[in-house]
């Protein structure tokens, strides 16, 4: 089951949100995705046009009973951006219609891979931050419906 | 389907994603004229066997396009449930109920937090 609770609408400045969450059985599928949508006129925007996407975010996983504020290792989960887009400026806002999907995973837990994690590895790198990020596959075209971390 | 893994958690982060994409374009794997339209950041979620929180105290995510730079997103909140009534954040933005197959799975406990 999964739970979102809404930001408080009295506290402008805060955006965050929070979910609480637990599914029991088939810990090789995802079950559900708890997420903010950014909602912008400026979407759908084509690549060439974008200057930047600037990004401004906290997290943190717990789990109830923990005495250290951490998940145990058999929770399977991430914390990622989840984008979409396509040719067609319709399709592009549609994330079941749309031909590309992009992630960024800042973090995981219990190993969860990327799709086609295993087949597609690049050696791409990049500095976000002072962080670094790889690109683990690149499927192209593949459109995502109910698709299991793990290939 | 293209995903960029962090090396290890970024817990907090600042700073500008767009060239993870335009990556993807200068490699010639998505054309420069494809539209970005959908954007969002959450939790894949697999499995607990206890009940476990994703707390995200702050998030901001900012569009910034050659055509209009003031342009800015705002995040609305997103889940499953039966209900299109919007509820309308202080910014303007709207929690949105949309109905997606995809994540049908967590209908059932959103629309009980939805009554609240």
């Amino acid at each position: 089951m999964t739970d979102i609770v809404l930001p408080d609408q009295e506290d402008s400045a805060d955006q965050g949100f929070e979910s609480r969450w637990s599914w029991r059985n088939d810990s090789k599928d995802v079950h559900s995705y708890s997420c903010a949508k950014v909602n912008s006129d400026s979407l759908p925007i084509r690549l060439s046009a974008a200057e930047s996407l600037s990004v401004n975010i906290d997290w943190s996983m717990s789990m109830s009973g923990s005495t250290n504020g951490k998940t145990s290792s058999s929770v399977v989960a991430n914390v990622a951006f989840d984008m979409f887009a396509d040719a067609d400026l319709n399709k592009a806002s549609n994330s079941t219609a749309a031909a590309f999907e992009f992630m960024i995973w800042l973090g995981s837990r219990g190993a969860p891979y990327p799709i086609g994690y295993s087949s597609g590895q690049s050696n791409a790198a990049y500095s976000l931050g002072s962080q670094t990020l790889y690109v683990s596959c690149a499927k192209i075209g593949a459109a995502v419906q109910g698709s299991p971390l793990i290939p | 389907m293209f995903s960029w893994l962090a090396t290890h958690d970024i817990e907090g982060v600042t700073g500008d994603v767009l060239p993870l994409l335009t990556y993807l374009v200068d490699h010639n794997y998505i054309d420069a004229n494809t539209y970005l339209g959908t954007i969002e950041f959450g939790t894949e979620a697999s499995h607990s066997p206890k009940s476990v929180t994703f707390r995200v105290p702050n998030l901001d995510i900012d569009i910034s396009s050659s055509r209009n730079n003031s342009a800015t997103g705002s995040p609305t909140f997103r889940g499953i449930s039966k209900s299109n009534s919007g509820w309308v954040k202080q910014s303007g933005a709207t929690v949105q109920t949309v109905l997606e197959g995809r994540w049908v799975a967590c209908a059932f406990a959103l629309v009980m937090v939805w009554s609240l």
